[in-house]
């Protein structure tokens, strides 16, 4: 049974009078120890399925099931209690941090949030114990944000996630702004605690080389739609979505002699509030029909848990001419 | 075109004087493209910043040169620096809302930038920047001049920014991380572009970036930064399949591999 289970989810924002989907229409779910990502760029609505995922949103429309309950239908003090097994890691890791605190208490908090019954002594053991666990000392969690370096203020940010024993952590870019080097270390350290944990994440990203390395499945979002999802490694081999194809296109190669593809869409992501209301990609595609802005495309299943939301899965992209 | 060396600069605060970045050196060919590739704090930028005489009023270059059109830019006066850039340099920073004024008309900015180095009528001014804008695949030239900055998505303010940049055929593009404000599939539009720029001419290019993809895939040369010094610099095709210095060695291994990924759309995403 899946963990986590998103089911037909829909929310929309008021802005300025306007409508706007944010998510329109997403079902995805999470099994146990599994990295799910969602892959998007801005404006795609992914960091919205992740607050409506943490329960931080309630959706307009659709159902979060999380370890057997239904999100929704918990009372205040029941969803805080679902909160020590349901955690989030940000992307700033600075700006997520108490300026004023030092690292070490911000890692205890939810010790004492989570009514743990810990004395202190307890929890400066545990905070020692986690810190150690994330690669830092127990001396480290003495200092202050500012005192820490990016990847140093991003572990304290796992620590944190990591100390009520989550069941799902939710990381919402939290590679996106790091340096390169210190990137590779954070995601080795994310692998390391989910093979030992077995915690689930979903991880939210806009960089295909990071999702590559971390993630057992991929939900690729566009326009609040999810228009390809699979096992990774599949999708990725086998992509069938021309937004796919576009995204993975538009990637670089370090390899020197790799030659550069040509990105097969026109212009650009448009504003939310002026989605298509027919497939998300019409007005870009390179290989559209007429019957693609009749309606909303839904979702095909081609193999297993590989969906995509196309009516021409078997059509090549070719060139269109400049 | 290009030829920086022993480049130094300071910054002075009340209380203590940090050397940014320490006798930079590096050569930018007629022709060539340069990535000038670190990571943050490694002081890129305030190369760049130094060469074009950009230096928040904190900074100042303590010493070296960089030659340029036979003038030594770190030691031209105002007024010459003023002469160069824009004219001989183009700029394209990261932020193209920062670089764009938001309360002049985009017809406004390019009768500035023209008429800053020259005098030029109203109508040949209009089918000069509608030209340019053309040239930079800006659909709509027309509505877009009448328009202003805020009205315009990030790709699009962006290749505004390029074409006031190019409007002088400048013989040398400096590009500042031109694309990292940007989503994926437009940042390869806008490097296309660039590259398009200064493609198959004298036109030299010096892009900072912090990712080696985009070095690997447009530039010839590469200059490799780590806090303040240059640690290794040279061919593109040398560097990234044999780094010599350590750090390069450690910033090309911690990029996640997708081998599978551009196979597979190479079978059907056509090469340009």
């Amino acid at each position: 049974m899946s963990l986590m289970e998103l089911s037909g989810i829909r929310h929309v924002f008021k802005q300025s009078g306007k409508h706007v989907h944010a998510v329109n229409g997403v079902s995805l779910s999470v099994d146990p120890g599994e990295t799910v990502a969602v892959i998007g760029e801005s404006g795609s609505g992914k960091s919205t399925l992740g607050r409506v995922a943490l329960g931080l949103i309630s959706p307009t429309e659709g159902v979060v099931t999380f370890d057997g309950t239904v999100l929704g239908e918990l009372s205040k003090a029941e969803m805080r209690a679902a909160r020590a097994s349901l955690q989030v890691v940000f992307q700033e890791p600075f700006e997520s941090l108490n300026p004023r605190i030092r690292v070490g208490d911000t890692v205890a908090e939810p010790l004492i949030i989570h009514d743990t019954g810990l004395s202190r002594e307890e929890r400066r053991a545990k905070v020692a114990e986690v810190l150690e666990r994330v690669g830092l000392t127990a001396e480290q969690g003495k200092r202050y944000p500012r005192e820490l370096s990016g990847g140093q203020q991003q572990r304290i940010g796992i620590a944190r996630a990591i100390i009520t024993g989550p069941k799902l952590i939710v990381l919402d870019e939290p590679t996106s702004s790091l340096d390169v080097s210190v990137r590779a270390r954070v995601l080795e350290l994310l692998r390391d605690l989910q093979r030992e944990l077995g915690i689930s994440y979903i991880f939210i990203s806009h960089d295909l080389a990071t999702v590559a390395s971390i993630s057992d499945r991929v939900a690729v979002m566009y326009l609040g739609q999810i228009v390809e999802q699979g096992p990774t490694q599949e999708v990725l081999t086998n992509p069938k979505h021309p937004y796919t194809k576009a995204l993975m296109s538009a990637t670089l190669s370090t390899v020197v002699g790799d030659k550069r593809q040509h990105v097969p869409l026109r212009g650009e992501i448009p504003n939310p509030s002026e989605a298509p209301t027919a497939c998300v990609l019409s007005g870009r595609c390179p290989i559209e029909l007429p019957e693609c802005s009749l309606g909303p495309i839904e979702p095909r299943r081609l193999a297993a848990r590989h969906e995509v939301a196309c009516i021409r899965v078997d059509t090549p992209l070719v060139k269109e001419s400049v | 075109m290009l030829s920086v060396s022993g480049l130094t600069t300071e910054f002075h605060t009340r209380v203590k004087t940090t050397r940014a970045i320490e006798d930079i050196g590096f050569e930018v060919p007629a022709g060539v493209a340069v990535g000038l590739v670190g990571e943050t704090g490694s002081g890129k930028s305030v190369t760049v910043r130094s060469i074009m005489g950009l230096l928040p009023t904190q900074g100042r270059v303590v010493g070296g040169r960089a030659e340029f059109e036979g003038a030594d830019l770190l030691a031209a006066s105002g007024k010459e620096l003023r002469s160069l850039r824009g004219r001989r340099i183009g700029f394209v920073a990261q932020n193209p809302f920062g670089a764009l004024n938001p309360i002049l008309s985009i017809e406004k900015q390019f009768a500035n930038v023209v008429r800053a180095h020259r005098k030029i009528s109203r109508g040949d001014l209009r089918d000069l920047a509608m030209q340019r804008l053309e040239s930079v695949q800006v659909r709509g030239a027309e509505r877009v001049l009448r328009g202003y900055a805020h009205e315009l998505s990030g790709g699009m303010a962006q290749r505004v920014v390029i074409a006031l940049a190019m409007v002088h055929e400048p013989s040398l593009v400096i590009a500042d991380e031109p694309t990292t404000a940007l989503d994926v599939t437009v940042q390869r539009q806008i490097l296309d572009l660039i590259d398009a720029q200064i493609a198959g001419g004298d036109r030299s290019l010096l892009l900072v970036t912090h990712d080696l993809g985009v070095v690997a895939q447009y530039c010839q040369q590469v200059v490799v930064m780590q806090s303040g010094h240059v640690v290794e610099s040279g061919a593109v095709a040398d560097i990234f399949t044999a780094p010599q210095h350590p750090y390069t060695q450690q910033l090309l291994a911690a990029i996640p591999a997708v081998p599978w990924a551009s196979e597979a759309v190479q079978k059907e995403v056509p090469i340009v």
